[in-house]
């Protein structure tokens, strides 16, 4: 159980998730079957230890959720996945430290990298007893080929499909890439039928659930898919409502009002288990800044690595984190199954007055954020660590969508970018390779790039995790991107409620609805 | 005197017009990398944009907008794909339920406590209800939202935190989810009121007429209501017609931390979203729900006081 405090505030979390699970499609899936354990720290009085048939959960959320259709563009960010799971649950999910396990397929798998087969169980349907089969994969791979959403770009390494037989589909990619079956985990893998929809417009999926209201701006409730595969969902219905603000969300969950609430607001996790909620939440945020390093003075290594030298980050995860969260220490995630020592440079100031020196020009820099407290605390304390050593900065607070369109067009100095792409430790590498679309600041090292390209075409776990090893070194060396800290993101659950999964060793926070259960006793 | 006031409604309606259309060029922000991702090409953005139009000068984006008002189409939102009509007609009632029980509620309160607090300037019952109308004033609506919630729901339990529930699916959840916004819109509006009645009622209580009044010993209730009263309320009026004509914006605090599903969170998920065709009807509909609560408010001038129908003041 970690109980760590979201190192980014609310708005520019929600932003780079926004922009992080469009750019990656990060939307994998955790908690497989089986696994559904009562979280720890909870203090509050113990749920039903076996699982209870029936009744409703309400759950808080902070989107409103206009579109369910995965191949849309508004299921992305972690807490939507929750309720897109519950309709459309993934062929494949996100176990333990990254770990793939089964979920509505069998298996996929490559030899080369570049042919995968996949194997789907016999009788799979989507709620309206349609068959999901090779040809219903093949068809929403199709689709998603041809939709302007971030999958899209994810479907276009498919060169060829092939539906063997029922149960079974040969894809071939234009390029090798072992992490192909990651990409199943997410979107891509929430197969929606091609040529049914229900009552409101979305397509239907083969989840443990169905859609049965919708009410615009308020709610979404689904009720039990008695077509459903796997093993029934408890509850008979769930409804989802939009609660955007993070305040009286927490308090909706403290009245009653909602039975679970996603939560990505420290003193709300810490309080919470204080009154005795469950909470169930991992480092799955990090906090990161991202220099542009095609324009003077930040093309110049040893200005950079001066910036990252005079940034305390233990003192971030202290002002920011209220002491909460971890460190970040590069592109590989604490949890990743990469995991492996880099060694991130130490806060210097001495070391970062030398390099100032060495470059030998005035530096300053303006740090472009948003103005949620969180951000702006953060800027705050970069600002004065940074002035300690003779670097004048500017704070640039803009809205969601100036910062966007500011990290989009490379109008910057330093970014702040706050993500959840971090916990994918395949796909994450976008953000680096020099001819990268999401590679918004510009660095360019061949080697790492060639790290990235060798790890990418390799099915040999231990010589990928190395390659990753090296290229997350050179780049913390290199320092690109300034890496601050983990936050956690997860759920508060009242004491009724039962089945939540333990997320702490998660790198994505994915909740399969039909595991939970209600004891309305 | 009717056509003045409307073609000076056709004249602000139109520089609100022509500033909304150049919203675009006047603004940072891309409304595509919020519809299609930060993973969207240079060349799919590029498409996007030129499919909106938003280079067109001001003048030619707001004659097209309003060509296809008149046909009852005002575009689509970029974000959602749904008709921002269609949004509209959806969420204006909410928020103006929500508002017109809130203004009920304030004058429900304004009235009696600002009539007895002018009655007797710095009794105790003056001196409490000035130090609440100070205290409510500086909280922020949001906070007063929250402090509601904490009280009402949280500690007391009596009603839902947040949430809102269609009337005709369930009029008595209708109403219970419905209890603490309310409540907070009429706190904060009526502590402004309350403020604002009273010291009109004082500068009224000593005109000469009234003195004269209270001297025949005309009882405090009907000097109240039949003399004072009445020349005392035209800020209070004014004050209840803006609260109305800012129907698009001024809930969205409100509405965000009860989760109601109104004209003000369409506003601000829109303009976080630089989703441009909601921004520009939200926008052009609230300067006309403004004039409208204007002309209103004149009208009732004329009213309270007859003297404005003739000019005079």
């Amino acid at each position: 159980m970690t109980t760590s405090t979201p190192a980014a505030s609310r708005a520019s979390l929600r932003i780079a998730l926004v922009a992080t699970s469009a750019l990656l499609a990060l939307t994998a899936c955790s908690g497989a079957s089986g696994e559904a354990e009562n979280s720890t720290a909870s203090s509050g009085e113990p749920v039903a230890a076996d699982p209870v048939v029936g009744g409703t959960i309400d759950v808080g959320i902070d989107l409103d959720i206009t579109d369910l259709d995965p191949l849309g563009s508004n299921i992305g960010q972690q807490s939507s996945l929750v309720v897109a799971n519950a309709v459309y649950e993934p062929l494949f999910v996100d176990g333990p430290e990254g770990e793939m396990a089964p979920g509505l397929a069998e298996s996929l798998n490559s030899d080369d990298a570049v042919e995968w087969t996949l194997t789907l169980p016999e009788g799979l349907t989507f709620s309206d007893g349609s068959p999901l089969d090779g040809q219903a994969v093949i068809d929403h791979v199709t689709r998603a080929q041809g939709t302007e959403s971030p999958t899209a770009t994810l479907a276009a390494e498919v060169a060829e499909m092939e539906a063997v037989d029922a149960t079974t589909v040969v894809f071939t990619l234009v390029a090798p890439n072992a992490a192909f079956d990651r990409y199943f985990s997410r979107n891509l893998g929430m197969i929606a039928s091609t040529t049914a929809t229900d009552e409101f417009g979305n397509p239907l999926g083969a989840g443990a659930f169905v859609v049965s209201g919708s009410s615009d701006g308020v709610s979404l409730t689904v009720e039990r898919n008695d077509a459903y595969a796997g093993d029934p969902a408890h509850a008979d219905e769930i409804v989802f409502h939009f609660l955007p603000d993070a305040d009286s969300r927490y308090q909706s969950l403290l009245a009653g009002t909602m039975d679970l609430t996603w939560v990505q607001t420290p003193n709300h996790i810490s309080s919470a288990q204080t009154e005795g909620y469950t909470a169930s939440v991992a480092n799955a945020t990090t906090a990161t800044a991202i220099f542009d390093v095609t324009e003077p003075p930040f093309d110049d290594v040893r200005v950079r690595q001066a910036v990252q030298a005079a940034i305390d980050r233990e003192v971030l995860a202290e002002v920011v984190d209220q002491g909460q969260g971890g460190l970040s220490d590069g592109p590989l995630s604490s949890r990743s199954r990469y995991a492996q020592e880099i060694s991130y440079p130490a806060y210097e100031p001495d070391r970062a007055r030398d390099l100032l020196a060495e470059y030998g020009e005035p530096v300053s820099l303006s740090y472009t954020t948003d103005s949620s407290p969180q951000s702006m605390q953060r800027a705050t304390a970069i600002q004065q660590m940074l002035e300690e050593v003779g670097i004048q900065m500017t704070i640039d607070a803009a809205d969601s969508a100036t910062w966007g369109a500011q990290l989009f067009d490379r109008d910057f100095d330093l970014i702040e970018f706050v993500t959840s792409g971090y916990g994918d430790s395949d796909t994450v590498w976008s953000l680096f390779e020099c001819d990268s679309g999401t590679n918004f600041g510009g660095y360019c090292n061949h080697e790492v790039n060639e790290a990235i390209q060798q790890a990418s075409g390799t099915t040999d776990e231990q010589a990928r995790s190395e390659l990753y090893g090296q290229a997350a070194q050179t780049i913390v060396e290199e320092a690109p991107t300034l890496f601050f800290t983990e936050s956690p993101a997860g759920f508060l659950a009242a004491s009724q409620v039962g089945g939540l999964p333990d997320f702490s060793d998660r790198n994505v926070i994915s909740l399969l609805p039909g595991e939970l259960w209600i004891d309305e006793q | 005197m009717l056509l003045t006031r409307i073609l000076r409604s056709v004249v602000v309606l139109a520089l609100v017009g022509l500033l909304t259309m150049a919203l675009p060029s006047l603004t940072t922000g891309n409304p595509a990398i919020a519809a299609l991702g930060m993973e969207a090409s240079r060349e799919q953005i590029a498409e996007f944009l030129s499919r909106l139009n938003l280079d067109d000068p001001a003048p030619q984006r707001l004659a097209a907008w309003l060509g296809n008002a008149a046909q009852g189409d005002l575009g689509s939102s970029l974000t959602t794909g749904r008709e921002v009509a269609e949004e509209i007609i959806t969420r204006l009632p909410i928020t103006l339920e929500l508002l017109a029980l809130g203004q009920v509620l304030a004058l429900a309160i304004t009235l009696p406590v600002a009539m007895a607090s002018a009655w007797r300037p710095g009794s105790i019952l003056d001196r409490f209800a000035t130090t609440v109308a100070f205290v409510l004033i500086s909280i922020p609506v949001f906070v007063l939202g929250l402090l509601a919630i904490a009280l009402f729901a949280v500690m007391l339990n009596l009603l839902p935190a947040t949430g809102w529930v269609h009337p005709l699916d369930d009029p008595v959840g209708h109403v219970r989810h419905l209890v603490l916004p309310v409540l907070t819109v009429g706190l904060s509006e009526a502590a402004v009121l309350v403020r604002v009645l009273r010291a009109d009622l004082i500068t009224t209580l000593g005109q000469p007429y009234v003195m004269a009044a209270r001297s025949r010993g005309m009882s405090l209730p009907r000097l109240m209501l039949t003399r004072a009263l009445r020349p005392s309320s035209l800020s209070t009026v004014t004050l209840v017609g803006l609260g109305f004509g800012a129907v698009f914006g001024g809930s969205a605090l409100i509405e965000t931390v009860f989760a109601v599903p109104g004209m003000g969170r369409l506003a601000v998920s829109a303009i976080g979203a630089r989703d441009f065709p909601v921004i520009e009807a939200i926008i052009i509909f609230s300067a006309v729900a403004v004039l409208l609560a204007m002309a209103i408010v004149d009208f009732l001038y004329t009213r309270i006081d007859p003297r404005t129908r003739r000019g005079r003041s």
